[in-house]
């Protein structure tokens, strides 16, 4: 059994932008296929567990450290938290073949050592890229965002985008090889069943 | 119980040194080697050192510490640790590891994420708390990191501190059990303060013939108490002495401002950074050691002046009233300048006196060699072990990804 670990910093109570929505939208999508979905995703909140149906659980992770000086301190310490939840569900579930999907920068670290550790499938989907949210910007936190997204392109076993722009400026700004990227519009019908086909094939070959 | 093989983390291991961790790491580690314990230490990067080698048995890992610009010093820590954690989890899946060792706060992140990936119990050793470094926390920037210390500590199996001091800080500020806590001191190797060294080139290189040699040893910040040594020189201005300042810090500027505003240039020489063999020669050479710290954990500088045989006059602050004994070892004093110049007017006009106190401390610092300070550590690995191999909280086979079109 094949079950996706959708790890995201935002889902639906939290929402912070569009991130929340697709990943929401791609847990029905997936679940439409039959295929059960844990979600790995942050909220400040005594709840650490949820599950929403038969096919969809929730783990909620919340940030060991306060206060914060920035949202990558935030972030950075927050990942130590999902390796946590992360691996205590692998060894909790080992009937269970998992692929790790990471939506965007934020736990990009985790993917990675989870992938080295555990042998974890790791895909990266990319929404946005810090060189479009900063355009030009040279300051230095911007610098390590873009740091983590470089380590997570070369790092994950293959990126997911939603446009074949979003693939172009890969390929052009990361030195990304290009079938290491599959777009899969999440406009189109039966969306969620390309992607599960893409988390069969990474399952299976670790194509990277 | 066959000892655990074991992985360190700490951000320096020479040659990269920023302050006491790195010996303390070499020493611990290599004397551990020396009981049979098989120690990988995991270590940020430093120009000219190898990415991988053996010293003196232990196995160290150099990773790429993070080089490209950070807002900050914590963002940098945050991001070396993403890179220190992604290292280790390929040295972990490679080696039979069977405990995680982390050194103070700057590698919490990485040393916890390490702990639930591979399910390995983790120790933390305390070196200080930014509690006690700063006199308390006073904005977000410290709360992070004190923050990260307690989170560091709740996580870890065992704490070790090296003093009581330490312990009863981290108790009192952390709110910790007691029963987690385990005292382990720091330690010294005596040989190389026993080596041949050509003393009188040491001592013609920082003082006069007829001058006598007053020796501070430290970092160049508020908490070690330097700044009251050189408010102390005028008081002492009789007894020609050269008082050498060997160190660098955030207050060096102003000890430099504060010294001529004094008139005492030609009695304060700050040398900045020195090698280890030329600190070694001036411990040896001293006909005193100031150590007048307003907050020290331990006090390996304590360690280094016994050893070397360096009458001692300090504060006694923490860790430092632990390892040394008022008219026995040292001559305590409080911290202010009248008080620290009473105290070294005493060493050096009292050669009966300092002498005593001189052979005391040597005697005393014998207790004090690293392989004593590793079979206590060993203590704590194996009560650790023993409670781990009895739980549940174990790492289990995965399975591997096989999926079926």
């Amino acid at each position: 059994m094949l079950t996706p670990l959708i790890v995201s910093w935002e889902y639906p109570p939290r929402i912070v932008g569009d991130m929340a929505y697709y990943v929401e939208s791609l847990t029905e999508e997936l679940n439409k296929a039959k295929t059960s979905v844990s979600v790995v995703t942050c909220r400040d909140s005594t709840g650490k567990y949820e599950r929403r149906s038969d096919l969809l659980e929730i783990y909620w992770a919340s940030n060991p450290v306060a206060p914060h000086i920035s949202v990558l301190t935030w972030c950075l310490t927050l990942n130590a938290e999902i390796e946590r939840i992360v691996s205590d569900i692998i060894y909790d579930k080992k009937d269970v073949t998992h692929v790790l999907d990471i939506q965007d920068w934020h736990f990009v670290p985790a993917g990675v050592s989870l992938k080295r550790a555990h042998g974890l499938p790791f895909i990266l989907t990319v929404h946005s890229l810090e060189e479009q949210r900063s355009p030009g910007s040279s300051g230095a936190l911007s610098s390590c965002i873009r740091g983590l997204e470089t380590m997570g392109l070369i790092e994950s076993d293959l990126v997911l985008v939603k446009t074949d722009q979003m693939k172009a400026l890969i390929t052009e700004g990361y030195e990304v090889q290009k079938d290491k990227i599959v777009v899969v519009s999440n406009n189109g019908p039966n969306w969620g069943r390309r992607i599960l086909a893409v988390y069969r094939e990474v399952a299976k070959g670790r194509r990277a | 119980m066959q000892a655990p093989n074991v992985l360190m983390l700490s951000w320096e291991f020479p040659p990269r040194i920023v302050g006491g961790l790195a010996p303390h790491v070499y020493e611990l580690s290599r004397a551990l080697v020396k009981k049979g314990v098989e120690v990988h230490v995991a270590t940020c990067d430093f120009p000219g050192a190898e990415a991988f080698e053996v010293v003196d048995g232990i196995k160290v890992h150099r990773i790429d510490s993070y080089g490209y610009p950070t807002p900050d010093f914590a963002t940098w820590i945050s991001m070396m640790n993403v890179n220190l954690k992604r290292e280790v989890s390929t040295i972990l899946s490679e080696n039979d590891i069977n405990l995680i060792h982390a050194h103070d706060w700057l590698v919490a992140s990485a040393s916890i994420g390490l702990k639930h990936m591979f399910r390995l119990p983790l120790v933390a050793t305390i070196h200080s708390t930014e509690y006690g470094r700063r006199g308390g926390v006073h904005n977000d920037y410290q709360r992070m990191i004190g923050s990260t210390e307690a989170w560091l500590i709740k996580e870890a199996w065992r704490i070790i501190c090296c003093s009581r001091f330490m312990a009863n800080e981290i108790i009192s500020a952390y709110k910790v059990s007691d029963y987690r806590v385990d005292i382990v001191p720091n330690g010294i190797d005596p040989k190389p303060f026993e080596a041949p060294m050509d003393l009188p080139a040491i001592r013609r290189r920082f003082a006069e013939p007829n001058e006598r040699l007053v020796l501070y040893v430290g970092r160049l910040v508020q908490e070690k108490g330097v700044s009251n040594l050189i408010e102390a020189t005028p008081f002492l201005s009789d007894l020609n002495i050269k008082f050498i300042v060997v160190g660098e810090g955030y207050m060096k500027e102003e000890l430099i401002r504060r010294v001529k505003e004094l008139g005492q240039e030609k009695k304060v020489y700050l040398t900045g950074f020195l090698d280890s063999e030329t600190i070694r020669g001036l411990f040896r050479v001293a006909d005193a050691c100031v150590i007048p710290s307003i907050y020290e954990p331990f006090g390996i500088v304590a360690l280094e002046a016994m050893t070397a045989g360096a009458p001692i006059v300090t504060s006694g602050s923490g860790g430092l009233g632990e390892i040394l004994e008022h008219e026995k070892t040292a001559t305590f004093t409080a911290s202010n300048p009248g008080s620290i110049a009473w105290g070294v007017r005493r060493v050096l006009t009292n050669p009966q006196y300092s002498e005593a106190l001189r052979l005391e401390a040597q005697r005393e610092a014998a207790s004090y060699e690293w392989g004593a300070i590793a079979t206590s550590t060993l203590g704590t690995y194996s009560r650790i072990m023993s409670e781990y191999n009895e739980g549940n909280w174990k790492p289990s086979r995965i399975k591997k990804p096989k999926v079926n079109n």
